[in-house]
């Protein structure tokens, strides 16, 4: 697996430049608002970034050439999938940093940080644990298109129901999540909750993606 | 002799092209050169041997025991130049290296070193920046130093200078010395098969239309020259294929030798494979 590992490591190494640069500045930005939540959402989406900019270059021939030497389908599977937790570990190793920084410079705590970073990860496995398998399936162009969709879906939905719709069942029911529990509660639930449900839909991704690739011709 | 790979009625079907029950053993310590119109199956031959295709029908085995039984560590032993196909661009020969080393556990650092300094690669550059010359000995470079038994090659010839093909063909005669070794290479360019090439396997549209030894292909068929009115005498069992012009026929001939002790009056002359392919499939037949 190593192999395949350093395969991905030297083609995403000639990106690490723009990335860095990237960071830097989304940290600079995050500080100067007073502000370690925008690093923490900013690297959700460069770590999205980085986990499917492998994939272009394996469709162009590397998964043709990975099955020509001795690793079997389910290992270049699974390095895909570590590429991926370690995507889920820069979003955290960076938001650790942002939030640091922020707290030098303010001395304020960001509050609910924690359980902020859960939801974030959960998004970032949730987003994995979706793309992967249709990656496999149908191309990472296509993967993009489902990305695109996954956001702006939940968003529109959001809007037309509350704003414009204003659906009572669904307005009833926020209501009465915020007189039931309280917002740190809330979070919890969607933090801890969303983030095992995450881990857990990344297992059965996996797995389908296994299932996927094993029946892949090149 | 034994069979380093061994192909039993293996078939593939996709869509409308079948590649139709082809049975052939390879010889270990030869070279085996696997000629066709593009589209005949030549690569997804090569690739079912890769396991890259699955096969509907029949069986692969490699030194006697089946693919579908081995672990995937079997392609320790086959090093693979399949055109086209790059592993990854934004490295250079090098960090290539690093990798294959982690993928290939009999990888020889000192036999890689030497082919990049043999073939003249630039093992600093990117190898999105090399030439296809450039690109194919490189993968050259990689299936040698592993240690491989077979090598497998489809189209590592094509589109590249005289120079560099002689070299690759210079380095497969001097890889198959070894009784143990085989080569199984794919080429439009019948020329280099003709070099090196020591069987000819004919895939047309799916079929193996012969499997042969290249002298015996050479010594079995020949071309007649004559008129209509003779070539109309030439019985069915012969032609292979014919063509007419205004100065009368060029037919393919089989059987060569019974064929002019049957017919002392023609005049035959031998053929090389490139017309032997060239009547198979634009020729006609009776």
């Amino acid at each position: 697996m190593k192999g395949l590992f350093l395969k991905d490591f030297y083609g995403l190494k000639a990106y690490m430049r723009q990335y860095v640069i990237l960071l830097v500045f989304f940290m600079i930005f995050g500080i100067s608002m007073g502000n370690s939540h925008y690093i923490m959402w900013m690297s959700l989406v460069l770590g999205i970034n980085i986990s499917f900019s492998t994939f272009p270059a394996d469709e162009a021939g590397g998964y043709a050439y990975m099955l020509s030497c001795p690793v079997d389908r389910r290992t270049c599977v699974q390095a895909k999938y570590m590429i991926g937790i370690a995507g889920g570990a820069l979003i955290f190793v960076c938001s650790v940093i942002g939030e640091a920084l922020n707290r030098l410079s303010t001395g304020s705590v960001t509050e609910s940080w924690l359980l902020e970073m859960a939801v974030v990860l959960g998004i970032y496995f949730f987003f994995t644990a979706v793309l992967l398998p249709v990656s496999y399936r149908y191309g990472v162009e296509k993967a993009r298109v489902v990305m695109l969709g996954m956001i702006a879906v939940p968003m529109v939905l959001v809007f037309l129901s509350v704003k414009l719709i204003r659906i009572p069942a669904i307005t009833e029911l926020l209501d009465l999540a915020a007189r039931t529990f309280t917002q740190e509660y809330m979070f919890v639930f969607g933090g801890g909750v969303f983030f095992g449900v995450s881990l857990l839909l990344l297992g059965g991704s996996y797995l389908l993606s296994v299932r996927i690739f094993e029946r892949k011709e090149f | 002799m034994d069979a380093a790979i061994c192909l039993k009625n293996v078939t593939k079907r996709y869509g409308d092209f079948t590649l139709d029950h082809i049975t052939m053993d390879i010889p270990k310590g030869c070279i085996v050169g696997l000629v066709g119109e593009n589209g005949a199956g030549k690569t997804t031959l090569l690739k079912a041997i890769l396991q890259m295709v699955s096969i509907q029908e029949g069986e692969i085995l490699l030194d006697g025991r089946p693919l579908a039984d081995l672990a995937p560590q079997w392609k320790e032993q086959v090093g693979v130049i399949l055109a086209g196909v790059e592993f990854a661009g934004r490295m250079n020969a090098r960090q290539f290296g690093n990798c294959m080393r982690s993928l290939y556990r009999n990888w020889r650092d000192d036999q890689f070193e030497k082919y990049l300094k043999d073939l003249q690669i630039d093992a600093h550059k990117d190898i999105k920046d090399y030439s296809k010359g450039m690109k194919m000995k490189l993968d050259l470079a990689v299936a040698l130093s592993h240690q491989a038994k077979v090598l497998i090659f489809d189209e590592a010839t094509s589109g590249l200078d005289p120079v560099v093909r002689d070299d690759i063909l210079d380095i497969l005669l001097e890889f198959i010395q070894d009784e143990e070794h085989t080569v199984l290479i794919s080429s439009h360019i019948i020329s280099d098969l003709e070099k090196v090439a020591d069987y000819i396997a004919f895939l047309h549209e799916g079929k193996l239309q012969f499997f042969m030894d290249k002298d015996r292909l050479l010594y079995h068929f020949g071309v007649v020259r004559c008129t209509l009115e003779e070539y109309k005498k030439i019985p069915a069992e012969y032609v292979r294929g014919s063509r007419k012009s205004q100065f009368g026929c060029e037919v393919l001939i089989c059987e060569r030798e019974r064929f002019l002790r049957e017919y002392p009056g023609y005049v035959v002359d031998p053929a090389d494979i490139e017309e032997i392919i060239l009547y198979h499939v634009k020729g006609e037949t009776r």
